[in-house]
């Protein structure tokens, strides 16, 4: 599990990153990050998305699994990722909003929480 | 006392596996995994029913306790209670807060209770499992 960080828009387009490739340990599992707290101007945005491919794959990012949905009311947001390959990754993209506040005053504090590994059954 | 590992009916354990393996559930069934450690005040807990063949609703509920032998308390969920009635998954939240009332995010241990309740078809099943626990300290 990532420690909460913070996801600030440097500019006034969007951008993304990519953190570090992890190896899978099931042939699937729900990812999840929480947004503990955050601030975007009208238009503004926060997006994950999860990448899986083999080791011998080629190129940063490979099958990508986007749309995490949030659970309830919480923070939290989840996606099921199915049939994995070796390894994941995630993309954080920060979109800023359009609107009075300097860009810099959005962004989010944001963790990931420990996959739920699973196979199927 | 912490994490203690003992013999009988009050065994804790770790939560690396599954939480409840494939099971097969029928009306009126009622059960409780065994005690865990907990890890974090906050729990994501997430289930599937993997075959549904005419059951009705199978209700999971964590409950949490201090040490063995202290009150047992079911765990408020954020939101939705986790429940399964039809074939898939169902994740449910269990986040701490301030304050502290009991049944607020977890204790020293933590376990899950399984029961069904609705419209069960005579002769009707449900195979379930509930996937390993994920905790965490709260944020907020």
């Amino acid at each position: 599990m990532y420690p909460f960080f913070e996801v600030v828009p440097l500019g006034s387009t969007a951008k993304s990153i990519l953190l570090p490739w992890m190896p899978t340990a099931a042939d699937n599992a729900f990812l999840s990050y929480e947004v503990a707290t955050s601030f975007f101007e009208s238009g503004g945005s926060l997006t994950v998305v999860a990448y899986t491919k083999n080791r011998s794959d080629p190129g940063s990012e490979g099958t990508a699994f986007s749309s995490f949905a949030q659970i309830g009311s919480t923070g939290i947001y989840d996606k099921k990722c199915e049939n994995l390959k070796e390894l994941i990754r995630f993309k954080i993209t920060v979109t800023p909003g359009g609107g009075s506040e300097p860009v810099v005053t959005q962004g989010a504090f944001m963790r990931f929480l420990p996959p739920n590994w699973y196979e199927t059954a | 006392m912490r994490d203690r590992m003992s013999h009988g009916d009050n065994i804790v354990r770790s939560h690396s596996g599954p939480a409840l393996a494939g099971r097969r559930i029928s009306s009126g069934d009622i059960l409780y995994t065994d005690w865990m450690a907990v890890t974090g005040d906050c729990l994501l807990l997430r289930a599937q029913c993997i075959v549904n063949s005419g059951g009705g609703t199978v209700d999971i509920t964590p409950q949490t306790r201090g040490d063995e032998g202290s009150t047992v308390t079911t765990v408020t969920a954020t939101g939705s209670a986790l429940v399964l009635n039809s074939q898939g998954f169902a994740s449910a939240a269990y986040l701490a807060t301030n304050s502290t009332a009991l049944g607020n995010g977890l204790q020293r241990q933590v376990r899950f209770k399984v029961a069904t309740s609705g419209t069960w078809a005579d002769g009707s099943y449900m195979v379930i499992r509930l996937l390993p626990p994920i905790m965490f300290d709260s944020a907020q």
